[in-house]
C-alpha cells in the first residue's frame, strides 16, 4: 500500500492542529490546562494557514502554518517514507483594553506553546479527522525558535505578533 | 606494550606554507563565504520570492474597506495599472526577485575567528523595489472628467509609510493600508470599483530563512563551502 504526498501533508497539518488545540501542559502554577483553558479571556483562536484578511481576524489568534520541505524513500526489504515539514505559528495576541495585557498576553501565549513543543517528543498523527487512533508519530525537531514581530501597519491583529518555529519528521514503513 | 610516539619534521618550506595557510584563512574564509553565498543561496532566496507577475497582482489586490464591493477582493494589475519604469515621470525600479538576485552580500570578520556574512538589508533593498501604477483623477462630476495618470511610489508627495516595512511583509507577512494621498477623493483599483480605503494583507513567502535553511539542510551549502574555500586558498598559495 503507497503513502502520498497529499495525504501526509494535510494528515501531519491536521495532527498538529489537534495537538495545539488538546495537549495538557503544566508549569508556572497551571495545572493540566491547554492552550485554550488557559488563554479563554478572550478566547484564543487556533486556526490553520496565515490569515487570508488580517483587518477581518479575531485576536487572540494562532495560525498554524507548514510546509513540507523533504521527502525520501528507502527500500530495504521494506520501504521506509521519510517527510520533513518546517512548521510556523504565527501568533496574533490581543483582545484587552490595555496595552500592558496585550503585551503580557503575547510573552506568555508564545512562552506557553514553545514549553508545550519542548517538553513534548512525539505529537500523535491521525490518518482521518475522528482522531479516534493514531496511526504513528511525527517526531519534533529539537531547535524550537520564538521571536516578537514588529507591527507593519496599524491593524490591531498586528500589534502584538510572534511567531514560533520548528520542525516535525514523519517517518513511516510500508510493509 | 609501550605507546609508538611518532614525530614528523617539517621542513622550512612546510612551516613556510603552513605560515601562510593560517595567514590567508581569514580573508579566504570571508571571500569564499561570499562567493558560496552568492552561488548557492541567493538564488534558492529569490526562487522563493514572488514571480513578477505574483508580486505586480499580490500588490495591486486588497480588500476594499467601504463602497459597493466593500469586504471584497479588488485590485488589478492587468492592462499595465502596475509597472517598475516610469516614463513621463522617470523612475526605475525592481521587482523583488531581481533586486534579490542584484544584492550583494558583505562579510567581515568578528575576532580573530568568526566570519560574519550580512545580506538583504531592508534599507537597501526597500528602495528598490518601489512601483508606479496608474489612477485615475476626477477633474469635476460626471462622465468625462476622469484623467489616468501615474503614480508611483517614488513621488515626492507619496505615503512611505508601508514602503520601509515591504521586504519585512514579504519574508513575515504583514498588512499594508492603503489611502489616496487627498483624503476627499478615492482609490480606483480597478475598472468601476471604487473605495476610500484598501487594506492589502501579505503572506509570509520566509525567502531568507527557507532559502538559507534549504541549503543547510541538504547539505549544498556546507559543500560549497568547502569547495570554495579549497579553490580559494589554492589560489592564494600558488600567489604567495
Amino acid at each position: 500500500m503507497g503513502i502520498y504526498l497529499d495525504d501526509v501533508v494535510t494528515n501531519t497539518s491536521r495532527s498538529v492542529y489537534y495537538f495545539l488545540n488538546n495537549q495538557t501542559y503544566s508549569g508556572a502554577g497551571i495545572g493540566g490546562r491547554t492552550l485554550k483553558s488557559r488563554f479563554n479571556d478572550p478566547g484564543l483562536n487556533i486556526v490553520t494557514g496565515f490569515p487570508d484578511a488580517l483587518e477581518k481576524m479575531d485576536v487572540p489568534t494562532i495560525a498554524i502554518d507548514s510546509e513540507s520541505t523533504s521527502r525520501q524513500e528507502i527500500t530495504f526489504g521494506s520501504t521506509i517514507h521519510e517527510q520533513n515539514f518546517d512548521f510556523v505559528i504565527h501568533g496574533f495576541a490581543g483582545g484587552h483594553t490595555s496595552d500592558n495585557k496585550n503585551q503580557l498576553q503575547r510573552d506568555q501565549l508564545m512562552n506557553d506553546i514553545i514549553g508545550i513543543l519542548e517538553e513534548t517528543d512525539k505529537i500523535d498523527y491521525y490518518k482521518d479527522g475522528s482522531f479516534t487512533s493514531a496511526d504513528s508519530d511525527l517526531v519534533l525537531g529539537e531547535t524550537i525558535t520564538g521571536r516578537k514581530i514588529p507591527p507593519t501597519s496599524p491593524l490591531q491583529a498586528e500589534k502584538y505578533r510572534f511567531e514560533v518555529g520548528f520542525t516535525v519528521q514523519f517517518i513511516k514503513s510500508d510493509g | 606494550m609501550a605507546a609508538v610516539k611518532y614525530s614528523i619534521k617539517m621542513s622550512r618550506a612546510g612551516k613556510v606554507k603552513l605560515l601562510h595557510i593560517r595567514q590567508a584563512a581569514p580573508t579566504v574564509g570571508v571571500v569564499s563565504l561570499r562567493r558560496t553565498f552568492n552561488r548557492v543561496v541567493k538564488p534558492e532566496i529569490a526562487r522563493l520570492a514572488p514571480d513578477p507577475k505574483e508580486e505586480a497582482d499580490i500588490l495591486s489586490r486588497g480588500r476594499a474597506q467601504d463602497g459597493k464591493f466593500s469586504g471584497q477582493v479588488v485590485g488589478t494589475s492587468a492592462k499595465n495599472r502596475f509597472f517598475k519604469v516610469g516614463a513621463s515621470t522617470p523612475f526605475v525600479f525592481r521587482y523583488l526577485q531581481d533586486a534579490i538576485k542584484e544584492a550583494m552580500p558583505t562579510s567581515s570578520i568578528e575576532g580573530t575567528t568568526k566570519v560574519v556574512l550580512h545580506f538583504g538589508d531592508p534599507a537597501k533593498i526597500n528602495p528598490r523595489i518601489g512601483f508606479g501604477w496608474r489612477a485615475q483623477v476626477r477633474t469635476g462630476t460626471g462622465k468625462g472628467h476622469e484623467r489616468t495618470v501615474t503614480r508611483s511610489t517614488a513621488d515626492s508627495d507619496a505615503w512611505h509609510g508601508w514602503n520601509e516595512y515591504m521586504l519585512h511583509n514579504w519574508e513575515l507577512g504583514g498588512s499594508i493600508v492603503v489611502m489616496p494621498r487627498d483624503k476627499r477623493k478615492r482609490l480606483h483599483p480597478e475598472e468601476g470599483v471604487s473605495t476610500s480605503r484598501m487594506i492589502k494583507t501579505i503572506k509570509p513567502r520566509k525567502m531568507f530563512s527557507g532559502g538559507l535553511s534549504k541549503t543547510m539542510k541538504d547539505g549544498t551549502l556546507v559543500t560549497g563551502l568547502r569547495s570554495d574555500f579549497r579553490k580559494i586558498l589554492k589560489g592564494v598559495l600558488k600567489k604567495g
